[in-house]
C-alpha cells in the first residue's frame, strides 16, 4: 500500500512537470484567414498565426491550430504585420519642464537646472496612462523605446512592449540607451551649443575622475576621503566603457558633424536618432558603425503642391525654377531613408519629435516620395529597428519562437484610413476598435 | 514646447537652406589659376606693378612681374585692377550668431564667468548668410570670438568659406577672451554710487586674480607631477582648470579686452605680474581710449588688436575723431596694431575702417598691414597668412582700384585657393530691386 502511495505520488508530480515542460497549461491563441506580412517582405495570404505563452508557435499557410486555441476568424480581410516599433518616442513623456528662475550661480547650476539628467530612468518619469499608447498601437506599434523630454541629457531610454495602459511589467529592456541632444539650458550653463560641447566633454571627464576615486577608495584602506555620492555622474560609467550607447538626437549636417567630433574626442558607441540630413554623411556614419533610427517628421509639403491647390495667376519661369530647386530639397528629406540604406548604413524609425496626429500624413509623404517600397517600409520598423535596440532580440517579426507582438490591421498599413482592430503585444490580445 | 521649437527650427533651417540654395548656385572653381596684368600688393614685398599671381590648389605658387604660364592654368587678365591679400578681421562673432533678437539663432554668449574650456569653434556655423557678404567684401579671415563673462572661451581663427568648421578653421584655438572688469560707471543708466562701482570692481578684480592663482597652482601641480611622478599621488583632473593650462603655457594666447584708460594700466601692471609667474602670452583688445596710455602700452610689449574704428567717442567731452585716430596713435607709438570691427553683419565694413584709420593718421599702407600681416604675426599664422607670397595659402582678392575707397568693387575672391561665388543676399537684394517697375498691378 505504501508503495502504491509512494508510486502515484511519484506520477502526479511527474505529470505536473511534464505539462509544465510542454507550457499546455496556457492556452494556445490563434487568427485565421488572415494576410501575413513578415518582415522580410514576404505575404502569406489565407494564413494562420498561432501564438502562446508571449511566444509566436507558427505562422504561415497550412498550420494545424492546437486544440487547446482560442481563434479568431479574420475573415480573409484582415492583415498581420510585425508589430512596429518605434526606436525613440516621446509617447506618454511629460512635457518638457520649464524652469523660469535665474538661479545665482548661473555657470554653476545643479544637474537638474542644467539639464543633465543621466540616471532619470523613462519609466520613472512617463505616464503610464496616457492616451498616446493606445493611439500608436492603432497605428500598427507594439513596441517603443521610450525617453523623456529633457535638455542636454533628458534621461535613460526603456524599451515598452506596449499595452493601452502601460505597467512596469511591460518593460522589455530598461536603459536601452543614454538620450543627448542639442538641447540647450535656460539662463544657466550650458546655454550654447558650444556649452554644450564642452559641458560634456567636462562631465565624462569627471565620471572618469570619480571612477577612478571610488576604485582607489575601494582597493586602498587609509589616507584617502571617502569619493562623494554622485548617481549623475555614476550613471555616465556605462557610456564611459562602451557598455552602453549614446542615443543622440541631432538632424542638422553639422550637429551631426558635432557629434562626431564628441566621438572623436571621448570614443564613446552611439546610435544617431531623427537625422534628418543624415544623408549627407552617410558615408562617415557608414565608416563609424553608426546606426540610425530615423524620423519621418518631414516638413509639410508646400501649398502649391497640394492635390486642391488652384494657381491663381501664372507661374514664371523663375517662379517655377524656384519651386523646382525648393521640391527637390523636400524630395532630399523624403528620401534620407533611402539614401542611407543604399549607402549601407543600418536604419530603422523614431518618431522623435513627430507628434502623433501628424504620423499618418507623414506616412504617406514617406510612402508616396521616399522612393521607398511598402516591404522596405516595413523593415525599418520592425527587424530593422529591433536589431538596432537590441541585437539579436526576439522581436521585430512573425518567427515561431519570436515574441509575439503583432497588430492585425483592416487593411495594408499604407493605404489610408489603415488601423490596427487588433494588437498582440507580449503575447496579450486587445481589440483597439473604439 | 520643445517640439515646436524644434519645429520652427526645422523649418527655419530649411528655408534658410532653401534661401541659401537660391542665392549662391554657382560653385566655387579649384584647380590652377593666372591672375595677370595686376598690380599686386604684396603687403610685405610692395607692389608689383603688372604683375602674375599663379595660384595651384590651395596654395600661391608664383608672385612676381612674369612667368611661364602653363596651358592647364586658367587666366584671369586684371588689367588696371589690384590684387591684394585676404582682409583678417581680429574681432568678430561671425558664425556664432545669425539674429541678434532671435534667441535660438545666437550661439556667442554662454553663461558663467570664468568658461575657459568654452570653444566657438565648435559651434560655429560655416552657412551663416553673414559669411557669404562679409567674404566678398575681401575680407577672407576673420577672429569668431565667444562672449560674456570675465573669461568667455577660446576664439577661434577661420577663413571664410568651407563646409563645415574643421574645413574652415586656421586656428582652432586662436586666444581665451578675457573680458577685463570695468572700474567705470556704464552710462546715464547706471545709477550706482562711485563707492559702489568701487567696491564691485574690487570685488571682481579679485575674483579674477583667485581664478588666475588658483589655475597657476593648478597648472604647477599637474606640471610638477607629469616631470616626475614618482612618489607623488597623481592629482585629480580638474576639467575646468585643465583648459587653462595650455594658457598659462602660453600656447594659447590670452586677448585681454578693455576700454577705459585707466583700465589697461591695471591690465598692463597684472599682464607684468602674470609674466613673472606663467608663460603667458597677452594681447590687448577694444581699447576704445588705448591713445590716452599708448606709451605705456608700448613700453608692456603687448600687441593690439583696435576697434571698430567706425565707432562713437567713448565720453561725451570727446572729439568725434578720436575712435579714427586711435589705432594711428597706437601704431605710432610702436605698437603692432590689427583692427577688428566687433561685429556679425557688418564684418564686410572692415576695409572701411580700415580706411578711416589710415585717413586719421595711420596711413594706407600700415592701415593696409593692420588687417593683414599684422593679425597674422599676433595669431602666429604670418607663415600662412596675411601677405601675398609663394607658398602661403592662395587667399586673395582682386578689386578695381583701392579697397578702402567705397565706391570700389571688389570683383574676385579666392579662399584657400577656391574661386568663391561673388553672390551673397545683399547683392540678391540689390540686383532684385535695383531695376524695380514702379507701376503697382490691379
Amino acid at each position: 500500500m505504501k508503495r502504491l502511495l509512494s508510486g502515484v505520488c511519484v506520477f502526479i508530480v511527474g505529470l505536473a512537470f511534464s505539462y509544465s515542460a510542454s507550457a499546455q497549461g496556457v492556452p494556445a491563441k490563434a487568427f485565421e484567414n488572415v494576410t501575413l506580412h513578415k518582415a522580410d517582405g514576404s505575404t502569406v495570404e489565407d494564413a494562420v498565426i498561432v501564438w502562446r505563452n508571449g511566444v509566436i508557435e507558427a505562422a504561415g499557410k497550412n498550420v494545424s491550430i492546437p486544440f487547446d486555441a482560442e481563434v479568431w476568424d479574420g475573415g480573409d480581410s484582415l492583415h498581420v504585420y510585425p508589430g512596429f516599433i518605434d526606436g525613440y518616442a516621446y509617447w506618454g513623456s511629460p512635457d518638457q519642464k520649464q524652469f523660469e528662475d535665474t538661479p545665482k550661480y548661473r555657470g554653476k547650476p545643479s544637474y537638474e537646472r542644467a539639464g543633465i539628467r543621466p540616471e532619470r530612468q523613462a519609466r520613472e518619469a512617463v505616464k503610464m496612462d496616457s492616451d498616446d499608447f493606445k493611439k500608436v498601437m492603432k497605428k500598427g506599434f507594439t513596441t517603443a523605446a521610450l525617453g523623456t523630454k529633457g535638455y542636454m541629457i533628458p534621461g535613460q531610454l526603456d524599451l515598452f512592449l506596449l499595452q493601452p495602459e502601460l505597467q512596469i511589467g511591460d518593460l522589455y529592456k530598461g536603459g536601452v540607451g543614454m538620450q543627448m541632444q542639442f538641447e540647450e539650458s535656460y539662463r544657466v550653463y550650458p546655454s550654447t551649443v558650444m556649452g554644450i560641447m564642452a559641458r560634456f566633454e567636462q562631465l565624462m571627464m569627471e565620471a572618469k575622475a570619480l571612477n577612478e576615486w571610488q576604485g582607489y577608495y575601494a582597493s586602498s584602506s587609509t589616507e584617502i576621503a571617502p569619493p562623494p555620492n554622485d548617481p549623475v555622474l555614476e550613471a555616465l560609467y556605462p557610456v564611459m566603457q562602451n557598455e552602453q550607447r549614446i542615443f543622440f538626437k541631432a538632424d542638422s549636417k553639422e550637429m551631426i558633424e558635432r557629434v562626431f567630433a564628441l566621438q572623436d574626442k571621448l570614443d564613446f558607441d552611439w546610435v544617431l536618432v531623427s537625422g534628418m540630413e543624415a544623408y549627407k554623411v552617410a558615408d562617415e556614419l557608414k565608416q563609424r558603425d553608426v546606426p540610425v533610427l530615423a524620423s519621418i517628421n518631414f516638413p509639410k509639403k508646400p501649398e502649391w503642391k497640394k492635390e486642391d491647390y488652384e494657381e491663381e495667376g501664372e507661374v514664371t519661369d523663375e517662379m517655377q525654377g524656384f519651386r523646382d530647386k525648393r521640391w527637390n530639397a523636400y524630395l532630399a528629406r523624403y528620401r534620407n531613408i533611402k539614401k542611407l540604406m543604399e549607402d549601407g548604413v543600418q536604419v530603422g524609425f523614431a518618431s522623435a519629435d513627430l507628434e502623433l496626429k501628424e504620423m499618418a500624413d507623414r506616412m504617406k509623404d514617406w510612402s508616396e516620395y521616399g522612393d521607398v517600397t511598402p516591404e522596405e517600409m516595413l523593415k525599418v520598423m520592425t527587424a530593422n529597428t529591433a536589431d538596432i535596440l537590441v541585437k539579436g532580440s526576439a522581436l521585430g517579426g512573425l518567427k515561431k519562437g519570436q515574441v509575439a507582438s503583432f497588430s492585425i490591421m483592416n487593411k495594408p498599413f499604407i493605404e489610408e484610413k489603415a488601423a490596427a482592430v487588433y494588437s498582440v503585444s507580449a503575447g496579450e490580445l486587445n481589440e483597439l476598435n473604439d | 514646447m520643445k517640439a515646436i521649437k524644434s519645429t520652427i527650427l526645422l523649418i527655419a533651417a530649411f528655408l534658410l537652406a532653401q534661401t541659401s540654395v537660391a542665392q549662391i548656385t554657382e560653385k566655387p572653381g579649384f584647380g590652377k589659376f593666372a591672375i595677370t596684368n595686376a598690380d599686386i600688393y604684396t603687403v610685405t614685398n610692395g607692389v608689383i606693378e603688372d604683375g602674375v599671381v599663379l595660384i595651384e590648389g590651395k596654395t600661391i605658387t608664383y608672385v612676381g612681374e612674369s612667368t611661364d604660364i602653363g596651358a592647364d592654368f586658367t587666366q584671369i587678365d586684371a588689367s588696371g585692377k589690384r590684387v591684394y591679400p585676404g582682409f583678417i578681421d581680429a574681432g568678430t562673432g561671425l558664425g556664432l550668431q545669425e539674429i541678434g533678437a532671435v534667441a535660438v539663432t545666437n550661439d556667442q554668449n554662454e553663461v558663467g564667468t570664468f568658461n575657459p574650456y568654452i570653444m566657438a569653434f565648435t559651434a560655429i556655423n560655416p552657412h551663416s548668410a553673414a559669411i557669404p557678404v562679409t567674404r566678398t567684401s575681401g575680407v577672407t579671415t576673420v577672429i569668431s570670438a565667444p562672449g560674456s563673462g570675465v573669461i568667455s572661451g577660446k576664439a577661434t581663427l577661420i577663413n571664410l568659406y568651407g563646409n563645415s568648421p574643421d574645413s574652415m578653421a586656421v586656428l582652432q584655438k586662436a586666444g581665451l577672451i578675457h573680458n577685463w572688469p570695468s572700474a567705470d560707471r556704464g552710462g546715464w543708466w547706471d545709477d550706482r554710487t562711485d563707492e559702489e562701482i568701487e567696491k564691485q570692481y574690487k570685488e571682481q578684480l579679485k575674483k579674477l586674480k583667485d581664478y588666475w592663482k588658483k589655475a597657476i597652482t593648478y597648472h604647477d601641480m599637474m606640471a610638477s607631477f607629469e616631470e616626475d611622478p614618482s612618489g607623488k599621488e597623481e592629482p585629480d583632473t580638474d576639467p575646468q582648470l585643465e583648459a587653462m593650462r595650455e594658457v598659462i603655457d602660453g600656447d594659447v594666447p590670452v586677448i585681454v579686452s578693455v576700454d577705459s584708460g585707466k583700465d589697461i594700466l591695471k591690465v598692463i601692471d597684472w599682464i607684468e605680474e602674470m609674466r613673472e609667474k606663467t608663460d603667458a602670452r597677452f594681447i590687448l583688445a577694444g581699447l576704445e581710449e588705448g591713445w590716452l596710455v599708448a606709451e605705456e602700452i608700448a613700453e608692456a610689449d603687448v600687441p593690439c588688436l583696435v576697434g571698430p574704428v567706425l565707432d562713437t567717442p567713448p565720453e561725451d567731452y570727446m572729439g568725434y575723431q578720436v575712435a579714427y585716430q586711435n589705432a594711428g596713435k597706437l601704431h605710432a607709438a610702436g605698437i603692432p596694431v590689427a583692427l577688428m570691427t566687433q561685429d556679425i553683419e557688418n564684418v564686410r565694413n572692415l576695409p572701411f575702417n580700415a580706411g578711416f584709420a589710415a585717413t586719421y593718421g595711420m596711413g594706407i599702407e600700415e592701415a593696409l598691414k593692420a588687417i593683414t600681416i599684422v593679425p597674422a604675426r599676433i595669431f602666429g599664422v604670418e607663415d600662412k597668412l596675411g601677405s601675398i607670397e609663394e607658398g602661403k595659402m592662395a587667399n586673395l582678392f582682386i578689386a578695381d582700384g583701392d579697397p578702402f575707397e567705397p565706391m570700389n568693387h571688389v570683383e574676385q575672391v579666392f579662399i584657400e585657393g577656391y574661386k568663391i561665388p561673388m553672390t551673397n543676399r545683399h547683392r540678391k537684394l540689390y540686383e532684385q530691386f535695383l531695376n524695380r517697375d514702379a507701376t503697382v498691378s490691379e
